[in-house]
């Protein structure tokens, strides 16, 4: 663009893609504009952003949507109906409840589950993350030793054996899988901090004599956190299903709570005759964990198109 | 008239065009090629993105998958490239037309050794007995100028220096005899000691064997000098074509302009003249 | 005036002999310090966690006096580090204690049923492998294609999939509407005393005393959760096949292998994956490691007598012991596990072997 862009209409399409922005605003915006254009382009991604909208949507209109209650159910004459009964959709599990209510109610779970961890993990692995890859020496070392500590237990594994300690309950449970889900964001940290430690944009920042911290919050963290967050979307596939895993062995939300890996466990006893119990909450899990998948694979293409090819 | 020209040229290359479907739309990397040649040395100037690489590998056959490759004619000797099957084109490369690649770190296969590499382009093409392969790839290796080949025959790409395994690479790419050669910037990634040995050795060699080279080079005095003809590339298109020792009466601009970016010796040039593009050259 | 040859050969050969001390230290170092670190998180989930840890070990319908005896010998009264010190001279010994469910030392537990799990997952691994690589290769070399498409979503759903949800709906599908697998267990009880078990791999066992209608019967059992062990494990290892062939395949000697005039089939298998195969065998042995953690679940649906089950029915009935003993062994073993992946990558690569 050699035309002077002070013609262009601001937010337009050639503002956001000119070469010679004129703010940071347009700087950013344009490459997020750039981002999103790739990632658009993948059918795929689209789908798993889809089902992501969806799962915010169903959980944030739950009331809305459920048409039954999802704890109390008709014991006397809806017990384990199936699919396509009237006012039962999805069949209805062995209390009496309407299955298709509870799985409404079940997002809010899910993406409980889900926010928390992120939110808790994330920033843990950030922190230990930046600060071990920047300050190096033995404060990197005794970090990597605690991280490589933890990622030598298999997720459901640790996270079982700290739920058995603390008791059941979701938010027991939301803990012990934090617990487990932060070292690879650390790892991924640290590494991309020490590809830019000695790079000369940090340097110029010390000789201004900024202090450690501020380089780390303000320079460091920012350029980490597109990495991070592919790699917490692709995770997030992960701690749906150990989520349900710890629910299908009790060990999250405690009944009556609508929590899917729950419902599997409570619906295997009639598998054989009644299998909607226990099918439909798996065929929920799969969808919102393909979304996620989805959705990461089309955020780490989009954000690297090297990965991607042409 | 010499006898090599009454009989078809070597190669025949006639509006050669490589084009790339890409995001953006497409790039022509070659637009319009053409030249002949016979049992000489040409030379092909450029710089990055002028096409030079692509009209090497397009010749070759080497070009990736997606792009198209059309030309009036491509032709090896009398044998039309274009309309050949697959098989057959494969089974002129490295038989008769070879081409070796700018960096031994990155072309030879980090997991196999030197003579592993060596006896697989014999194997390919020939009936030969695993002895016979082993002697003919040592043989080779001596060609080279490779003093030691029986320890080096053993050795891994990366336990050698530059200009060995470019060597090494040469041997493999020679083994069979080709007729013509591509060198695609085989001495840039070398030092600058190490190119004017692997440069004597290539000479060595294709003259020994009565060779066509296509030497490809953005460096335009190294390939005066060892190049009778010399063609200068720019934005996929011949810009000039001249025997290499009138080079100096060159004609177009740009290639003036390439002329005049090097230094001299004996002579006042401050400041160093930087080229400066027309828009034109590039229609 | 030049050293001789033996000279700089010996200084060059006891430096390397140093370099290689040096890193043999380093190795033992960690390895040390991880094990120290997994008794460190097991010891604070099994004492620090819980409100009660006595409780938590005994049961709650132990009596007063167990209650007791134990309180005396966990030594809750002494400061945490000596608690640790005992715990961790416990365990280094041998000492797990004791299950409250099978009243059994939990490390004669572990060590009958740690074999079966291993059993399935060898089997997985090897099914993940066999089928995931060519898959891999596969979608690389036609990149973009149907088949890569399929190949990709087969990997994704592999990812999203609850594995023990799936198994349920295969055991539905394959046992009780089609019967075509047995179930539960390893094998029927009709079979159980037809060989004797020596290596713990029963298929293995059943093979070498040449009890041909025992291995059926043990396959019958296997083949389900083997195979649901081995698509998952196959998702992992096609996705990993195709991203390492695809970077393979761009670099410079697959084109220089071309210039040679090698058939694509040969490039392919002989050129590209033998390079890849380096990155992709440790990727396999990791694949082992995750499908330790993909048995948890799946042993529970199929009732398969292995560390898996043993750690969820101690879980159910508050077994704390047994569970921290479990997870140390598997924690124990996925560290030698992830050791010995890098020890393979250094010996199958050259580039980092003459160093």
């Amino acid at each position: 663009m050699s035309i002077a862009d002070t013609q262009l209409k601001p937010y337009s399409r050639e503002w956001l893609l000119s070469d010679r922005p004129t703010s940071r605003r347009q700087a950013r915006l344009g490459r997020a504009y750039i981002v999103w254009r790739r990632f658009a382009e993948n059918r795929l991604a689209l789908v798993g952003l889809g089902i992501l909208i969806l799962l915010l949507v169903v959980a944030a209109l739950a009331d809305v949507l459920a048409p039954n209650n999802p704890v109390v159910g008709d014991l006397m004459n809806a017990r384990l109906l199936p699919p396509g009964s009237p006012g039962y959709l999805l069949g209805s599990d062995d209390q009496g409840r309407d299955i298709l209510s509870r799985l409404v109610y079940g997002s809010r779970l899910t993406l409980l589950v889900v926010v928390l961890v992120a939110v808790i993990a994330a920033p843990i692995g950030l922190i230990v993350g930046t600060v071990s890859g920047y300050i190096g020496g033995w404060v990197d070392a005794v970090l990597m030793r605690i991280t490589d500590i933890f990622l030598a237990f298999p997720k459901l594994v640790l996270a079982l054996a700290l739920v058995a300690a603390l008791g059941p309950g979701i938010e027991n449970a939301i803990l012990a899988i934090a617990v487990t889900s932060w070292p690879p964001y650390a790892r991924i940290a640290r590494a991309e901090t020490m590809t830019f430690r000695n790079s000369e944009f940090i340097a110029a920042v010390k000789l201004m004599g900024a202090s450690p911290l501020r380089i780390i919050l303000r320079h460091v963290m920012p350029l980490c956190v597109s990495s991070l967050i592919v790699r917490v979307t692709l995770d997030m596939a992960g701690i749906i299903l150990t989520a349900a895993g710890l629910g299908f062995l009790g060990l999250g939300a405690q009944p009556p709570l609508p929590e899917w890996g729950a419902m599997i466990a409570s619906g295997r006893r009639f598998i054989l005759d009644q299998w909607w119990v226990a099918a439909m909450p798996g065929f929920a899990i799969l969808i919102v964990s393909l979304g996620f998948n989805l959705l990461g694979d089309g955020l780490r293409d989009a954000l690297d198109p090297k990965e991607a090819g042409q | 008239m010499t006898l090599a020209m009454t009989a078809a040229p070597l190669l025949t290359v006639e509006d050669l065009r490589v084009t790339f479907p890409t995001r953006t739309g497409e790039v022509n990397a070659v637009r319009g090629v053409s030249f002949s040649l016979g049992k000489e040395r040409l030379g092909i100037v450029g710089e990055s993105g002028s096409g030079k690489s692509q009209t090497g590998r397009a010749i070759m056959g080497l070009t990736p998958g997606h792009a198209k490759i059309t030309a009036r004619k491509l032709a090896f000797g009398d044998r039309d490239l274009l309309s050949m099957p697959n098989a057959e084109r494969r089974a002129l490369r490295g038989k008769k037309i070879a081409m070796i690649l700018q960096d031994p770190k990155y072309s030879l296969n980090p997991v196999m050794t030197i003579g592993r590499q060596i006896v697989e382009t014999l194997k390919t093409h020939e009936k030969v007995s695993a002895r016979q392969a082993r002697e003919r790839a040592l043989s080779m290796l001596e060609a080279v100028q490779i003093r030691d080949p029986e320890r080096v025959f053993e050795l891994y790409p990366h336990e050698v220096s530059g200009g060995m395994g470019q060597r090494a690479m040469i041997a493999m790419m020679l083994v069979c005899g080709p007729e013509l050669l591509i060198a695609d910037e085989p001495t840039s990634a070398l030092d600058v000691t190490v190119q004017l040995e692997v440069l004597g050795i290539l000479d060595k060699l294709v003259a020994e064997r009565g060779m066509g080279l296509i030497f490809i080079s953005h460096d335009l005095r190294l390939v005066s000098s060892f190049c009778d003809r010399v063609i200068v590339m720019y934005a996929g298109k011949i810009v000039e074509e001249l025997p290499s020792a009138n080079l100096a009466s060159a004609e177009h601009p740009y290639t003036r302009g390439l002329l005049n970016c090097l230094p001299t010796i004996g002579s006042d040039r401050h400041p160093l003249p930087v080229l400066d593009r027309k828009r034109e050259w590039a229609l | 005036m030049t050293l001789p040859e033996t000279t700089v050969a010996t200084r060059r050969n006891r430096r390397r002999a140093s370099s290689f001390a040096a890193s043999v230290l380093r190795f033992a170092v960690t390895v040390a310090t991880t094990i120290f670190g997994l008794l460190v998180v097991t010891f604070f989930i099994g004492r620090v966690v819980p409100i009660d840890p006595v409780l938590a070990i005994v049961g709650d319908r132990a009596s007063a006096t167990v209650y007791e005896r134990v309180r005396l010998e966990l030594g809750l009264n002494l400061p945490l580090y000596q608690q640790f010190w005992l715990y961790a001279k416990q365990v280094l010994s041998g000492d797990f204690g004791t299950s409250v469910l099978t009243t059994n030392p939990v490390l004669e537990d572990i060590k009958r049923v740690f074999p079966a799990t291993m059993e399935l997952a060898t089997v997985g691994t090897f099914i993940g492998a066999i089928i995931g690589v060519p898959l891999g290769v596969l979608a690389a070399v036609r990149r973009g294609s149907i088949a890569d498409q399929v190949v990709r979503v087969i990997g994704l759903i592999g990812y999203s999939v609850p594995i023990f949800w799936l198994g349920l709906l295969a055991l539905v599908l394959f046992y009780a509407q089609l019967q075509w697998i047995a179930f539960p267990g390893r094998v029927d009880i009709v079979y159980e005393y037809s060989f004797t078990p020596q290596t713990g791999f029963f298929l293995l066992d059943a093979a070498m005393q040449g009890q041909w209608g025992v291995m059926w019967d043990l396959f019958r059992h296997i083949a389900l959760p083997g195979a649901l062990l081995g698509y998952f494990s196959l998702a992992y290892i096609s996705r990993m096949t195709r991203s390492f062939m695809l970077n393979e395949l761009s670099q410079e000697y697959v084109v220089a292998a071309r210039a040679k005039g090698l058939s694509e089939t040969r490039i392919i298998w002989f050129h590209a994956l033998r390079n890849a195969a380096v990155p992709l065998v440790t990727v396999i042995a990791l694949s082992y490691a995750n499908l330790l953690e993909g048995s948890v679940l799946t042993e529970t649906i199929f009732s398969w007598p292995g560390l898996g089950l043993y750690i969820t029915n101690s879980l159910q009935n508050a077994d704390m012991n047994a569970v921290l003993g479990g997870t140390l062994v598997i924690g124990a073993v996925f560290v030698g596990i992830n050791i010995f992946s890098d020890l393979l990558y250094r010996t199958l690569d050259p580039r980092t072997r003459s160093r």
